[in-house]
């Protein structure tokens, strides 16, 4: 198996062997870990450090971690684009997921920031009999190409990493080609991790 | 004479040039009706049945996994119950009936062992392997490595 994949949404608590253990054995170079506070490269591995800031408020002019911003209310979107833009990608919460319109989507083909998809956010969504409207909707800009996505597992443990197979075949089955679920894999993470200066 | 031998040989060669212009012109028109059929909507339509007909088709397919654990102490069945259990929350009974999932073989030495599931839900499998987090209270993480079309390819890849 090629080892080429990134996840950047990885929340363990604990760097521990099991986890670099389990991501060389599925295929993972980098990890982009919350909370992590340096720069590691253990045993081949690239660990990344990670910030999730809510509430629209990101400094200005902070590298060194990658800077997620969660959107939990899609009303903010309309104002603060260029707060928006400080960021290196998006995350969205239930409630957005659930519901978005055409409208919103198109802030963030506007600003340009990709907006980050997390394997077991969608499922847990699918699980409580929501309706994923919002996703769809999203799904179909980023096969148009207007929208960039980046797919990745929101793991809290070493043991809830899901492999790259696996995340293609969710995906594929939830419409997307096979060339944009990849490009939502392995280029735009890359483009992410550059953007926030650090080397892939 | 040789005026008249003339005109007869225009007028053969008018002939044998007109049918020429002719022939020239039905083998166009065949060639522009044969472009047409190949590109039209019904051909489409007859390849895009033949690929249905062949994705919906109802081979087995083999594949080896792996599962990454801190002991692989866990029996075949558990494994198979966990991974139908997964499947039926994700798709639903009916598509997990026609999966027709089956654990047929689990080495404990090496970890690895091979599924058996009906080609077409191939990708729902796949996806469901990823998700399963757990076996008998042991946490783990079941890793697909490779699908094959026979067992005994599944086998030789799996003491690999």
């Amino acid at each position: 198996m090629l080892n080429m994949y990134i996840d950047t949404c990885v929340e363990t608590k604990e760097i521990n062997a099991d986890l670099i253990k389990i991501a060389k054995k599925l295929g993972y170079v980098t990890l982009a870990i919350e909370g992590l506070t340096k720069y590691k490269e253990v045993e081949g591995i690239k660990l990344i450090p990670r910030k999730t800031y809510t509430n629209l408020e990101i400094p200005q002019g902070i590298r060194g971690h990658i800077k997620v911003l969660e959107i939990r209310n899609i009303d903010y979107l309309k104002r603060k684009t260029n707060i928006i833009k400080r960021a290196n990608s998006i995350e969205l919460g239930y409630a957005v997921l659930k519901r978005l319109t055409d409208k919103q989507v198109r802030i963030f083909q506007v600003t340009k920031v990709p907006v980050e998809l997390r394997i077991y956010d969608i499922i847990e969504v699918a699980r409580k009999g929501g309706q994923l409207n919002g996703l769809f909707k999203l799904l179909r800009y980023a096969e148009l190409g207007k929208v960039e996505i980046v797919l990745c597992s929101g793991a809290k443990d070493a043991y809830e990493l899901i492999p790259p197979k696996s995340i293609i075949n969710f995906m594929l089955e939830l419409g997307l080609s096979e060339v944009t679920v990849l490009k939502a894999l392995l280029n735009v993470p890359k483009h992410v991790i550059r953007g926030a200066g650090f080397d892939t | 004479l040789i005026p008249e031998l003339l005109l007869v040989v225009a007028a053969v060669s008018l002939i044998l040039a007109l049918s020429a212009i002719y022939i020239a012109f039905i083998a166009i028109r065949r060639c522009r009706l044969l472009y047409k059929a190949l590109t039209s909507k019904s051909i489409k339509k007859y390849i895009k049945t033949v690929h249905e007909k062949r994705s919906k088709s109802s081979k087995k397919r083999y594949m080896v996994f792996e599962i990454i654990a801190s002991a692989c102490n866990i029996k075949k069945e558990v494994i198979e119950e966990a991974i139908k259990a997964e499947f039926k929350e994700l798709f639903g009974n009916l598509e997990m009936a026609k999966a027709n999932i089956s654990v047929l073989f689990f080495d404990q030495k090496t970890c690895r062992g091979v599924i058996r599931f009906r080609s077409a839900s191939r990708p729902k499998v796949l996806a469901t392997l990823g998700l399963v987090n757990e076996l008998n209270g042991v946490k783990v993480v079941i890793n697909p490595l490779r699908v094959t079309g026979t067992l005994n390819k599944a086998f030789k890849y799996m003491k690999k």
